[in-house]
C-alpha cells in the first residue's frame, strides 16, 4: 500500500458519513412540520437534512479551498523545519511546495468529515426546547436557538417588549 | 505564524508553542461567536473526538506502514507519546479538528447573513439573519 492508498481509506469514510446523511428521508419533512419529539429515528433523518443544503455544500467546500492552501503553506514549512519525513518510496512523487499531495486529504477529510458529522449528531436536546429543536435540528449553527440559551441574556436587552413606547403607535 | 526557515528555529517548544497559540485563537473565536463547542457543548466534543481520533489513526497507520517517520527539528520538544509520534501531532490534530470547525462555522454564517440580505427565497425561510458578527 502506498500513501495515496491510505488516504483513499479515510476519503471514503468521509464520503460513507455523507452518503448516510444524504440518503432520502420520505417521513422527515412530515415530522418538521409537526414538530414531533421523542421519535429519534425520525429526529435523525431530519439532523442530516442541510448536507442536501447547497450552502452547506458552499461552505464545506470554501473550507476545504482554505485548509488546503493551509496545508500546501505550513506543511512546506514544517518539512523545511524537520518535524517530519516521509518515506519517499510511499510516495507518488508530485509536490506543492515540500508537500506531498497526498497530504492534502487530511484537510479534504476534515472539510467535509467533521460538518457532516456535526449535522448528523443534530442539535443536542436543552430543556425548554421542543419541537423547534427538531424543525431546525439542520440548520445549525447559525440558527436563532443557538443564542436562545441561559447563557446569553444580554440579546434580550434591546428588542421591543409589549409595553415598550412603540407600542401606542400600534393601536388604532 | 511561525517562520521556520533553515537556522531559525532552534527553540525547542517553538513547533508546541505556535500550536497552542493557534489553538487558543480558534478557541477564542468560538467563544467569541458561539461557533462550534460554544454553540453546542456536547455536539461539539463529540465531532472534536472524532476528528482527534480519526487523524491520529491516519498517523498510526502511516506510522505502522512506514510512511511517516519522526523528524529531528530542534523546534520540536523531543517527546514522543508513541514511537515516532511526537507530542506535538496530538495537539496539531486537535488544532486541525477546531480550525475546520470554527472555520465552516464561520463561512456558514456568512453565507446564511448573505442570503438573508437577499429578497426572499425559497431558502430565506430561516431566522439566520439575526445571527450578525459584530
Amino acid at each position: 500500500m502506498t500513501y495515496l492508498g491510505l488516504d483513499a481509506v479515510f476519503v471514503a469514510v468521509a464520503a460513507m458519513v455523507v452518503l448516510v446523511g444524504t440518503v432520502p428521508r420520505r417521513s422527515a419533512p412530515r415530522a418538521e412540520r409537526t414538530g414531533v419529539r421523542g421519535a429519534t429515528a425520525r429526529r435523525s433523518r431530519a439532523n442530516g437534512r442541510a448536507l442536501t443544503n447547497r450552502r452547506w455544500w458552499l461552505a464545506t467546500a470554501v473550507t476545504g479551498a482554505a485548509l488546503m492552501v493551509l496545508t500546501a503553506v505550513f506543511d512546506t514549512v514544517m518539512i523545511r523545519a524537520d518535524l517530519f519525513r516521509y518515506d519517499a518510496s510511499a510516495l507518488i512523487g508530485l509536490r506543492i511546495g515540500l508537500t506531498p499531495v497526498e497530504d492534502l486529504a487530511w484537510p479534504l477529510v476534515a472539510a467535509v468529515l467533521l460538518p457532516a458529522l456535526w449535522e448528523l449528531l443534530g442539535r443536542s436536546p436543552r430543556p425548554g426546547t421542543s419541537g423547534a429543536a427538531v424543525r431546525a435540528g439542520a440548520e445549525a449553527p447559525g440558527d436563532p436557538e443557538t443564542h436562545a440559551r441561559p447563557e446569553a441574556p444580554e440579546r434580550a436587552e434591546v428588542p421591543a417588549r409589549p409595553d415598550a413606547p412603540t407600542r401606542p403607535l400600534e393601536t388604532p | 505564524m511561525i517562520r521556520a526557515l533553515p537556522g531559525t528555529v532552534g527553540v525547542s517548544g517553538l513547533y508546541l508553542g505556535a500550536l497552542v497559540v493557534s489553538l487558543a485563537s480558534m478557541v477564542a473565536m468560538d467563544r467569541r461567536w458561539r461557533l462550534f463547542l460554544w454553540a453546542d457543548s456536547r455536539r461539539g466534543a463529540i465531532v472534536l473526538l472524532a476528528g482527534i481520533v480519526v487523524f491520529l489513526s491516519w498517523d498510526a497507520a502511516a506510522i505502522r506502514l512506514g510512511f511517516f517517520e519522526r523528524g529531528h527539528g530542534q523546534a520540536l520538544v523531543g517527546v514522543e507519546i508513541a514511537p515516532h509520534l511526537p507530542l506535538e501531532e496530538l495537539f496539531f490534530v486537535t488544532f486541525l479538528s477546531y480550525l475546520t470547525m470554527v472555520g465552516h462555522a464561520l463561512v456558514r454564517r456568512l453565507l446564511d447573513r448573505r442570503e438573508a440580505a437577499r429578497p426572499a427565497g425559497p431558502e430565506a425561510e430561516h431566522g439566520a439573519h439575526s445571527e450578525v458578527l459584530r
